[in-house]
Parts: structure tokens; sequence; C-alpha cells
């Protein structure tokens, strides 16, 4: 074989590479859509290979010798039934609403759109990102937020005909505006990627301490108040800084996420939409 | 040429639904290997240079399609990665299992080196040491997986030659 590139093969890079640059070129809201449309059909098997994987990693608890209760076999216990509650909750919900005609609301201004459960992860490990069985069928939007019992998991970003893509709050394209539940102190959480966050644009001054809870502020317009985001895991103040530097960990981790509820919130009037906090 | 298309695109496919599925529960020490990546590897072994590119590129895409990020950015890296590892191919038999070893997981190193670099560039807040600490490991997990599939091809080729000779004889 030829050590050096023929023509053939640099016209090809050629191509492939102006090629690569209109995609990237496209607009979110296409290259989300294209993403969704060509990867439907594979859709059934990613979701049966994830049931899958479910059930074999939870094997090995099951066949050894019971020599006592495993703290993590008993959270994944918990996740499991949690998940299996909310199926049934759902089903519930649905059957009340067609008797009576009803909208239950979950907040004011939070209007609850489907139970999602989750078929993939993201295949870079860069990014987090889960794929979700609910698409524009089940009158999922971008923009939509994904909860789990009053914890927030993340946001909708890209939706397709029968699933959609969720954004975490670990993403690194990930923007929350947070408060302390403890002190109100106001602040940024952005994601750092590896499973934590910083929150930013915190006075020096603020009190804000180890474990304390934060919640989602609601004045970016973006996030509905008052659900439960992370908790602190350190924070100091050096000196020359007129900030501090906080790193928070998310409250439901990425990894035990099998199912979510989307819901979708009309901000009042006098939130700041256009503030700081508005993601990219 | 159709049966080499139905093969890129079924291998795509596959690569998406385990990536995104089973390589992601089963995680050793928090990684995994890049399937997509390997795969490519191994159409650049056993294919001829225009259909390694090509096969490179798009496993870049089907990456990109099964991911969160910008379109097209492992397209490319893949693309310059399969490159390199071609035309290394001219000069070496890299066939062999400690060369392709080494070569796949520099090739490996590389490639994800550019990502983490370009996430931190558009996100400063992203955590950068953590992220490069994680590379060698899964680039050296990325080898293994090339060299083990690169051996099941080989095998199965031989298999399928001695079979042919058998009929033939």
């Amino acid at each position: 074989m030829k050590a050096k590139l023929g023509r053939r093969s640099r016209r090809l890079i050629a191509v492939l590479v102006i090629l690569t640059v209109v995609l990237n070129a496209l607009p979110p809201g296409t290259a989300g859509t294209l993403r969704m449309s060509v990867t439907l059909p594979v859709q059934p098997f990613q979701w049966l290979a994830t049931r899958a994987s479910i059930a074999l990693a939870g094997l090995p608890r099951r066949l050894t010798p019971d020599d006592g209760p495993d703290v993590r076999w008993l959270e994944q216990e918990v996740v499991r039934l949690n998940t299996r509650v909310a199926h049934l909750e759902a089903g519930l919900e649905a059957a009340r609403r067609r008797l009576e005609s009803l909208t239950h609301r979950e907040h004011p201004g939070v209007i609850e759109i489907a139970l999602a459960n989750v078929i993939a992860s993201d295949s870079s490990d860069w990014r987090r990102t889960l794929v979700l069985d609910r698409g524009v069928a089940a009158g999922v939007r971008a923009g939509d937020v994904a909860v789990w019992y009053g914890a927030l998991v993340g946001r909708v970003t890209e939706v397709g005909p029968k699933c959609s893509r969720i954004r975490l709050l670990t993403d690194p394209a990930a923007r929350v505006a947070v408060r302390s539940a403890r002190t109100r102190a106001h602040g940024i959480l952005f994601g750092r990627g590896e499973g934590r966050c910083r929150m930013r644009y915190v006075g020096y001054d603020r009190d804000i301490a180890k474990e304390d809870m934060l919640v989602t502020a609601g004045t970016d317009g973006v996030f509905p108040p008052d659900y439960l985001v992370g908790r602190c895991l350190g924070s100091d103040a050096r000196p020359g800084e007129l900030e501090r530097r906080i790193e928070a960990a998310p409250w439901i981790s990425p990894g035990r996420v099998e199912a979510v509820k989307l819901i979708r919130w009309q901000a009042p009037e006098k939130t700041f939409a256009d503030g700081p906090a508005a993601e990219e | 040429m159709k049966r080499y298309w139905l093969m890129l695109i079924f291998s795509v496919a596959l690569c998406g639904v385990a990536a995104t599925t089973v390589a992601d529960r089963f995680r050793v020490a928090g990684t995994r290997p890049d399937i997509f990546f390997a795969v490519a590897v191994c159409f650049a072994v056993f294919a001829r240079r225009e259909r390694a590119l090509l096969a490179a590129w798009l496993l870049g895409l089907g990456k990109d399609l099964f991911s969160g990020g910008p379109l097209g950015a492992h397209a490319l890296v893949f693309l310059a990665a399969i490159t390199v590892i071609v035309a290394v191919r001219s000069y070496a038999y890299i066939n062999v299992a400690p060369i392709l070893f080494v070569l796949a997981g520099l090739a490996a190193l590389g490639c994800e080196c550019v990502c983490v670099l370009v996430t931190f560039a558009k996100h400063p807040h992203f955590a950068l040491f953590p992220a490069l600490g994680r590379l060698p490991l899964e680039a050296a997990f990325t080898a293994l997986l090339v060299v083990v599939t690169c051996a099941v091809i080989s095998w199965c080729r031989r298999w399928s030659r001695r079979r042919v000779r058998v009929r033939l004889s």
C-alpha cells in the first residue's frame, strides 16, 4: 500500500470535513430533531438493553446468600420500588383525569406532562444526558423540566417523535439558578461533568455551609422554584476574591435515575427570563 | 459495496446501543471503553484505505448522534486518528497484538484528549484534571477491546477460508 494519501483519499477527506462543518453549523433545534429521528429505529433495542443490564446488575445480589442488609442493595431496591410506585401513581392519575377531567397540579403554574423511562445514556464520557421514551407524541416540548419526587433532574433539550433527551445538572452546559434553603443566598449552579457541580456568583460575605440544601430559586424563568437541586459539599472564601468557591453534588445521582416526571412551568411575568442563569 | 454499507450501518447501530446502555451500566473504575473508536480502528486494520476513512467518519458521527454534544466533533477527531493509523499501516504490519495495543491506545488517548480540551474550552467550569486523569485507563480499555476484536475477526476470517478450501477440495 502507498504510504502517502492518494488523490482519492484526499478528496474523500475534504468532502467529509466539509460535511462535518455543515452538520456542526446546523441550528441546535434542527440538530436535535435530526439526532432523535436518526436514532429512532434503535430505541426499542436501547430500552431492551437497559432493562436487561439493570436486571443483570441486580443478579449477583439475588444469587448470593443473604448475609444481612447491604446499604447499596437497599438503595437500589428503594430506587426500583420508587419507580414502580411512580408508574402506578401515573396510571392512577390518568384514570382519575379521565373520570373527573381535572388537571393535577404539583405546584402553582406547573403542569405535569408525562412520566418517562430512561432508555439510554450519553455515548460520550464528557456529557451527561439521558434519552427518555416520551417525545412529541406524548406532548413533550424542548424546555420541559425533568423532576423526580420533588428533586430536579434536568431539562429537555431535544425532542423527537417518540423520544427526547434531557440534559442533567452535572452536564458541562447545565446552568440553574439556585439558593440555599437555610440562608436564601442566591447563586448559579454550573455542571462540571464528573458528578459534581459548582455554585458561582455567591458573595464572599454570604453564608453557605457544608451540607446546606440547595433548591431552585425560580428567578431564571426556566426551572420552577423550590425544587431540591443538591447539597453543598464545601464552601470557602479565599482572601482577595469577591465570590465564594462552592462545590455541590446533585441530590439525584445520575447513575440511579430510571424514570423521571416531565413538567412544564409557566414563569410569572415578573421573573427575569433573560438573566445570567439562562442556559446556552 | 452494498454489503459494506450494510455492515457499517449495523456497526454504528450496535455500537450505539452497547455504548449507551450496557457499557454505561458496567463501568470499571468509573470508565468504559470507547466502543465506537475500537470498531473504527478494526476497520482501519482490515479494510481498504478509503473504506477505513469513511467508516471512521461514520462511526464518529454515530457517536455524536448518540450524544448530547456538538454534531460532527467526534467525526472529525476519529477521521484524523484513523488517517494516522492507516498511514502507519503502510509502514508496519500492525495486526500484531502488542503493536496494535500501543497504537490503538495512543490514538484513543489522543482523540479523548482533544475532546476533553474542546469541552473545557467551551465550558470553563468543566472538571478538566479529573477528566484527564481518567484518560489513560479509558485508552487502555479501548486498546484492549481493539486487540480482542481484531483477534476474533482474524480468527473468523481464517476459519471461513479453511471452510472454503475444504469445500473446494
